[in-house]
Formats: structure tokens, C-alpha cells, sequence
């Protein structure tokens, strides 16, 4: 028998008042994938991730979660191990680096687990841990990226969602970024959806991808194959 | 010199009653974006609950005012339950909150004037009255318990919010509430504890703005000028509202005294018109930092 998915999404409709942004999405991502988004600017990818994540209410479908239904608050979603870096990570500026790590572990109830994820975070990050006392709000761009996804990760979540990770960042930021992207799934074991519009990237660091233009998948596959495909070559990858 | 000391400690007692009040105003907007306007009806329920503690229950002065302030905190808990929190999940506009506590500020006063009438009544507690003598300066009772427990309800809020768990939750959900709730913030647990805070802080001053007058159906209306204190120091900004609290006190003192009571008011409303024109922030709330 095949392993139950851990997020299956089944005809997703998603509306903003009357305007449809999500026309009907079906995706089924495993435990410990690693799955890329990209489409361009406005294709629904942001709206699509911040409704698995409760930030956004869908009309149409389905979304379970471990085989559950998403449960009906957005402040529960945390706790079922789904965490979101949004886009244009919103940091708390008015809160210190440390406290930012500290309301990611919100849902975390024993003090040892968060001292230990903090150690976690500090190792994969240490530049986090030189900015501790300092006002989320006056860190760089990186390090406001390093921040958003280590205060995900104390969550210790199952499903962590990037959105736009590479937005703003300088190449060799980037670059250092999306290695530990992959060491937090590989040593973690923790499913990531990452969205981009940098295609190249995406299918660089992802097993699986889903190409999405105006609120469809018009493509999914295999990474390397996207990669390969002239359409995608075309549209995304920026080939003639 | 003497007038001036005697003025001075007036003016901080009065002072820390706004810094009470602004600091009640500060709370709720810097969560919600949205000020309050139920908090003068907020504050004159507590400082009734207290008076008829102490009339109908016998209870001692402190036990009242405590009273005084769980009532004005539930009460205050109750207006969030009850209006506020059916128009945040509409979404509705913030001006639209900001109507409805107005439209309780002037529903509750009339209420009470309904139901126990528009007489002026004096604090009945006749050791608050007590003056004491400090050199040549002359302090009441209630004057010194003001500051005392103005003091002890900033502290102990300072340590709920920077010590605690739902502390660290509002002070996230001052950022923005949608990304609190992406961390597992109940956003309605934050409001409840906001409310009650800032009510219980209410319910405080209006027992010493009692003291100090009367107790009255329409003493709410003194809140205005702790809505003006939050503003002068910067909306949303908890020291900023302390502050501007302590300072406003201090300076209608100094205008009642050296120039003229009637000047009061009028000192209060244009040191507000002066500071929006020329530091919209207020004095402390330039940025997002100085939020709680
Ligand atoms: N808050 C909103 N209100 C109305 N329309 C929105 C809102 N957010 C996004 N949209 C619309 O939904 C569509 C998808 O947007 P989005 O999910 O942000 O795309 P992407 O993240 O792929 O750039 C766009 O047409 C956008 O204009
Ligand atoms: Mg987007």
C-alpha cells in the first residue's frame, strides 16, 4: 500500500471577494519531500501557500493535512506542524531576534524543547546568535530571511512553506540560503514546499516541481525533467 | 517654592492618573489600531463598583479598589466580547470601532444616570481623605496611594508583558495580529488580556479621579485627557503614554495654579492641535520600535 500523503490538496478554489485567484489545484506531497512552486508574478502561488497555512480561507475543494482536514482557526494551524515564511518574511521589528525565535516556539509548551530548538537554530544560523538582543527591525535583508526561517523552524514544523525566499537577497546570501533549506530537510526530515519566481533555483534545489500560471498547474514533474523541458526553458529559465 | 512643591505633587497625582488611562489607550492601540473610546465608561463602572463596595459591603478601602478594578476590567472584557470582537471578524474599518466606543461612552453614563441618578457623590472613604504634612507641603492619603499604585500596575504590567507568555503573544500581535496567528497566537486571547488590562488600569484611575472629585455618571469624560496623553506621547507607545500622562498632569497644575483653572482644559486640547501639526507621531511614537 502507497504512504498516505502528509498535504493533499483536491480542487482548491480560492477568491479574493469576487476575484478567483485559485482555479481548481490538486497537488499530494509526501513526508520529507522537497517540492518547488514557480510561476510568474501574480500566478496565485503566495495566495495558494498562505491558504494552506490558514492565513487565507479557500471556497471550493479540499486541503488535509496528515489525512485531517485543516482545522477552522488560523492560530491552530501552527500547532498541527504547518509553518509558513511568508512572503517578505514579516519579521516582528519590534521584537528582538531572540524574541522572534521565542514566539515561533509559541505552540511549544516545554521549556527544554525550546532551549533545544534554539540550539538548532543558532547552529544552522549563527548570525542569529551575535543579533540576539538586537530589534528584529534593524537586521539586513539576509539576515531577516535567516530569522524568518529559523523562528519557522522552532515551531518544529512537519510542513514548512517558503515563500519567495531569494526576494531581495544578494547571490551569495541566496546561495547559502537554499543549502540550509536542504540540510533542514535532509537532517530534520521536514517537508518543504518552496515558491519562486527564480525557476532556476527552485528546480536546482527541489526533487519535485509544479509550474503554476493564473491559479492553474499547467506542469508538474520531476525536477531535473523541468528543467529540461524547452516550454519551461522558454517561460521560466529565461532560454530562447 | 512651596506652592510650587505643592503643585508639583498634585500635578503628578493627577498625572499618573492619565498616565493610567493613556497607557490603557496605548495597550489597545498598539495591538489593534483602534482607540478605545469605551474606556471613560470603562473607568467610571470601576469607580462605581468600588463606591458601593465600600457603602454596601463594608469592605476597607483597598479591597474596593481592587474590586473596582476586576469590575472595570471585566466590564472592559465584556465591550471587547461583546461589540468589538463581532466587528473585527467583519473586517470593518477601524473608524467604525472607534464610533461604536463612542457610542458607548455615551450610552453608559446616561445608563447609570437611569439607574442611581446624576448626583455627585464623594468617596466614602474618609482615611483617603487624611492630609498629611510634609514640611510645608500638605499631601492627601489618596494622592500618595494614586502614585503608589500607579506605580505597581505599570511595573506589574511591564513584567506581563515582557515576562510572560501571552505578554510575548501581545507584544507580537502589536506588529501585526495576521502574523501572530501564523506562530499559534489566538489572536481573541490576546484582545481578552489587552481588554482586561487596560480596564483593570481604567478601573484604577477612576477610583482615584474619585478620590480626588467625586464619583458621577458622567466622569468618564475625564479619559479624555488620558486619550490625549496617549496621543501626545505616541499612539501605541506604552512609555510614550506614561510620559505624556505624567506631563500633561503636571502642567494643567501648573496653569490652574499660576494662571487660571479655566485655562485647564483649554491648555490640554491645544498642546494636543500643537503636537499632531508638528510631531504626528507624538513624542515617542516616531517608530515601530517604540511600540511595546
Ligand atoms: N489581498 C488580495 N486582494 C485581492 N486580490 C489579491 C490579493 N492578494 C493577491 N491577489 C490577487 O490574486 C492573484 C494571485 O496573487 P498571488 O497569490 O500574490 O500571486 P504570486 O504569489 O504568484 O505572485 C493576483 O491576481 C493578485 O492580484
Ligand atoms: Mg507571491
Amino acid at each position: 500500500m502507497a504512504e498516505s500523503p502528509l498535504l493533499a490538496v483536491k480542487d482548491l478554489e480560492v477568491f479574493y471577494g469576487g476575484i478567483q485567484a485559485i482555479h481548481g489545484i490538486s497537488l499530494e506531497i509526501k513526508k520529507g519531500e522537497m517540492v518547488a512552486v514557480i510561476g510568474a508574478n501574480g500566478a496565485g502561488k503566495s495566495t495558494l501557500l498562505n491558504t494552506i497555512a490558514g492565513d487565507k480561507s479557500y471556497q471550493k475543494g479540499s486541503i488535509t493535512f496528515e489525512g485531517e482536514p485543516l482545522p477552522g482557526r488560523a492560530y491552530q494551524f501552527a500547532e498541527k506542524g504547518i509553518c509558513l515564511v511568508p512572503e517578505g518574511r514579516r519579521i516582528f521589528v519590534n521584537l528582538t531576534v531572540y524574541d522572534n525565535l521565542l514566539v515561533g516556539a509559541y505552540t511549544v509548551r516545554k521549556k527544554e524543547k525550546i532551549k533545544e530548538r534554539l540550539e538548532e537554530v543558532y547552529d544552522l544560523f549563527p548570525r542569529l546568535k551575535e543579533r540576539e538582543k538586537q530589534m528584529g527591525g534593524t537586521l539586513s535583508g539576509g539576515e531577516q530571511q535567516m530569522l524568518a526561517v529559523g523562528r519557522a523552524m522552532m515551531a518544529g514544523p512537519k510542513l514548512m512553506m517558503l515563500d519567495e525566499p531569494s526576494m531581495g537577497l544578494a547571490p551569495v546570501i541566496i546561495d547559502e540560503m537554499f543549502d540550509k533549506f536542504k540540510k533542514i530537510n535532509s537532517k530534520y526530515g521536514t517537508t518543504m514546499i518552496i515558491v519562486e519566481q527564480n525557476a532556476q533555483l527552485a528546480l536546482d534545489t527541489a526533487n519535485r516541481a509544479y509550474v503554476m500560471s493564473v491559479g492553474k498547474f499547467i506542469m508538474e514533474g520531476d525536477s531535473q525533467e523541468l528543467i529540461h523541458d524547452p516550454k519551461v526553458q522558454e517561460a521560466y529559465l529565461g532560454f530562447k | 517654592m512651596n506652592t510650587f512643591l505643592q503643585q508639583l505633587i498634585t500635578g503628578i497625582s493627577i498625572g499618573s492618573i492619565y498616565a493610567l488611562l493613556a497607557v490603557g489607550y496605548a495597550l489597545v492601540f498598539s495591538v489593534f489600531n483602534f482607540s478605545n473610546f469605551g474606556f471613560g465608561a470603562t473607568m467610571m463602572f470601576g469607580a462605581f463598583a468600588a463606591y458601593y463596595v465600600i457603602l454596601g459591603l463594608k469592605l476597607p478601602l483597598f479591597v474596593s479598589i481592587l474590586l473596582g478594578m476586576a469590575a472595570a476590567g471585566i466590564v472592559s472584557m465584556m465591550f471587547e466580547l461583546v461589540i468589538y470582537r463581532p466587528m473585527r471578524k467583519k473586517n470593518v474599518m477601524r473608524i467604525y470601532l472607534m464610533i461604536a466606543g463612542l457610542g458607548i461612552n455615551i450610552f453608559a453614563p446616561n445608563f447609570m444616570l437611569q439607574i442611581v441618578g446624576g448626583a455627585v457623590k464623594g468617596f466614602p472613604s474618609d482615611w483617603a481623605r487624611v492630609t498629611m504634612t510634609v514640611g510645608s507641603v500638605n499631601i492627601t492619603r489618596s494622592d500618595v496611594l494614586a502614585l503608589v499604585m500607579s506605580i505597581a500596575l505599570l511595573t506589574l504590567l511591564w513584567a506581563f508583558l515582557y515576562k510572560t507568555r501571552v505578554g510575548l503573544g501581545i507584544r507580537a500581535s502589536a506588529f501585526d495580529t495576521r502574523t501572530a496567528a501564523l506562530m499559534g497566537i489566538n489572536v481573541n486571547v490576546v484582545a481578552s488580556a489587552v481588554f482586561i488590562f487596560s480596564g483593570a488600569a481604567a478601573g484604577v484611575a477612576g477610583c482615584f479621579y474619585g478620590m480626588k472629585y467625586s464619583v458621577y455618571p458622567a466622569m468618564g469624560a475625564v479619559a479624555t485627557k488620558g486619550f490625549i496623553a496617549s496621543t501626545v506621547g505616541g499612539l501605541g507607545s506604552l512609555g510614550g503614554a506614561v510620559v505624556a500622562g505624567l506631563l500633561l498632569g503636571f502642567l494643567e497644575t501648573m496653569i490652574a495654579s499660576y494662571i487660571s483653572t479655566t485655562y485647564r482644559d483649554l491648555f490640554a486640547y491645544a498642546l494636543l492641535v500643537i503636537v499632531l501639526i508638528f510631531l504626528p507621531g507624538g513624542l515617542m511614537g516616531r517608530q515601530v520600535h517604540d511600540k511595546i
